[in-house]
């Protein structure tokens, strides 16, 4: 599938990704390559209403436990504080100035 | 003298718990052997700078009288596999610095059996690639041949292994990231059925595709890793609940009476002449020893590559999303918040993750989802399906090659991406269908480079493949690699050079 500058363009913004003027076009072609390589999916003839076997036994994993809350071991980073008063969680400066500017960089 | 590093895992175990050597003399055996040879390989990320602290734990384990068979056994850790204070990075400069708090369920289970954690692996980014070329820390060289590749993308982890490094290894295993890497240095590599290992802890690339499995040069030492790390976690909901089998008693059943099946697309005219000759040698040695082998079709073979790409791209384009440089890992300066993601993203991931990020975010796009996504999961349980029947028909395990080539040249397919996924067209069906798969080395080629057979079995029959696994390993010769001489003295001066571990 042949991709145009535009849709790398809108795809890289979904993504949240910059890409360089000078990369579109390199980039075009490469993920038309891709494209074309996954296209071949559409190759594949229908199975003309025969059923795909799904597997009743899951193999064994984990057996759904009931959706009940349960206390769990911390695995991320640090307990987040908490802003006094207001039960907020206080979080890091991420922008470069206090005020949130309107314009991208 | 006998030198710990040409030992295997449970020889060493062995020797550790006969007294003939110190958890301290064998970390400082591999240990130099790394500031000696890594330079020039790039194996390992980084070592462990808290060594010393495993190292008296292991030693009063023994003094205890502690008799389980790992205490004090060095293993390297692929870097995108979490290890509480050291930093964990998986090859990405988004994720420079970043130090977990808490073990991946596999590490935690390794060091609880005593294992000493001796550095981090060296990967493609996010586990993203099939030559460890794309880490920011530089590409791993192949140990029989350094103007080649390792393979990927747990490419440092098999080359520690091959190199004498690390007795053993554990990689993850995504679309044939511990086989092809195990096949390409001519080690032995297991992908275990998906849910087997807990993927806690586990960097994730494509969630219903990833498993952390081991390397080694022995398949006894696959089953002995295998068996401490395999069960149900309860931070994961997708480890299974199948209690472990006894994978070491395994090694030891051989193969009388078992099916092999070679799926005739596997050995089309155009693989590799010597590859093929491999693929029928290991046949060979399995019909001795009692199997019997015979011709099965897996029509759907052409089509798993793609549906891999979508899928794999597809989860990984959703799961890299948390790496926006809010909450850990890089942060690019902005005034304005979508900036921040873009700009951090764009200077943190590599170009090879990039461009699988925006073909999955394609193929989950409005208007593209159902024509690429929703058909690639049907072609996905068709795989199944397809699979599912070749084994209730009594195949017990298949027998193929593991990749279509013995390892490129480094930099050989920087300018086609595609030639490069088309190269795990062996290793992507195990994956797709959540089965155990297993890379055997198989000898030597006519330039010297190693070989491989892949075994394939049904869900959570390890011990299949490791029976074997271990036919095979007593009938190919041992292999090793040229630069596995003596290892020389400690570097003079005692600092690593710039390409050693950081």
């Amino acid at each position: 599938m042949a991709l145009d500058a535009a849709e790398v363009r809108r795809i890289a913004a979904l993504a949240q990704l910059d890409v360089d003027p000078d990369a579109v076009e390199p980039l075009r072609l490469q993920l038309g390559a891709m494209l074309d390589l996954v296209a071949r999916l559409a190759d594949l003839p229908p199975t003309d209403g025969a059923s795909v076997e799904t597997d009743a036994d899951s193999g064994g994993i984990a057996d759904p436990r009931s959706d009940d809350p349960r206390e769990v071991e911390d695995a991320a980073g640090p307990d987040p504080a908490v802003e006094p008063g207001t039960g907020l969680f206080r979080v890091p400066r991420v922008l470069a100035t206090p005020d949130v500017g309107s314009a991208d960089e | 003298m006998s030198d710990p590093t040409d030992w295997g895992a449970c020889r060493l175990g062995a020797e550790l718990l006969d007294g003939t050597c110190t958890v301290a003399s064998v970390a400082s055996a591999f240990i130099d052997r790394i500031h000696s040879l890594d330079p020039a390989l790039g194996a390992f990320c980084r070592l462990n700078s808290r060594i010393d602290e495993e190292l008296v734990q292991a030693e009063r384990r023994l003094a205890d009288g502690d008799r389980s068979g790992l205490v004090g056994v060095p293993v390297a850790i692929k870097d995108n596999i979490a290890t509480r204070g050291i930093v964990t990075d998986a090859g990405s400069r988004i994720l420079a610095g970043f130090v977990p708090r808490r073990d991946a369920t596999a590490v935690a289970r390794l060091r609880a059996a005593g294992m000493v954690v001796i550095g981090k692996t060296n990967l493609d980014e996010f586990g993203m690639g099939s030559s460890t070329e794309t880490s920011t820390w530089g590409p791993t060289r192949n140990p029989w041949d350094l103007s080649r590749v390792a393979g990927g993308s747990s490419g440092g982890s098999a080359v520690a292994v091959a190199a004498r490094l690390a007795p053993v290894a554990l990689g993850s295993d995504t679309g044939g990231s511990i086989r092809q890497p195990a096949a390409f240095c001519g080690v032995f590599g297991l992908k275990p059925t998906y849910g087997r290992i807990s993927r806690s802890g586990l960097l994730a690339y494509a969630s219903s595709l990833d498993q952390i499995g081991p390397l080694a040069r022995t398949t006894r030492d696959l089953a002995a890793l295998l068996r401490v790390m395999a069960g149900p976690d309860r931070a994961d909901a997708t480890a299974a609940t199948i209690a472990p089998a006894d994978y070491v008693a395994a090694c030891e059943r051989g193969v009388t009476g078992m099916r092999v099946g070679i799926p005739r697309e596997y050995l089309h005219p155009g693989l590799d002449r010597e590859i093929a000759q491999g693929v029928q040698r290991a046949a060979g040695v399995l019909e001795a020893g009692g199997a019997r082998i015979e011709e099965v079709s897996l029509p759907l073979t052409e089509y798993a590559v793609p549906a891999y790409y979508v899928l794999a791209t597809a989860e990984a384009s959703s799961n890299l999303a948390r790496y926006d440089g809010i909450r850990f890992g890089r942060r690019e300066p902005a005034q304005e918040l979508q900036s921040l993601y873009r700009r951090t993203r764009t200077a943190g991931f590599g170009a090879e993750v990039r461009r699988r990020i925006l073909l999955g975010t394609f193929v989950l796009s409005a208007g593209y989802h159902d024509e690429y996504y929703g058909r690639a999961q049907h072609v996905r349980e068709r795989l199944r399906s397809e699979l599912r029947r070749v084994f209730a028909n009594g195949i017990t395990a298949l027998l193929t090659p593991t990749t279509p080539t013995p390892a490129f040249r480094l930099g050989e397919h920087n300018d086609d991406p595609v030639a490069m996924y088309l190269a795990d067209i062996f290793t992507v069906t195990a994956n797709l269908a959540g089965l155990p798969s297993v890379a055997v080395p198989a000898g030597l080629n006519a330039a010297g480079l190693p070989l491989s057979v892949q075994l394939v079995a049904p869900a959570f029959a390890e011990t299949t493949l490791l029976q074997a696994s271990a036919v095979l390993e007593r009938a190919f010769p041992s292999l090793d690699p040229p630069m596995n001489q003596p290892a020389p003295g400690p570097t003079a001066g005692g600092s690593p050079a710039p390409a050693g571990p950081r």
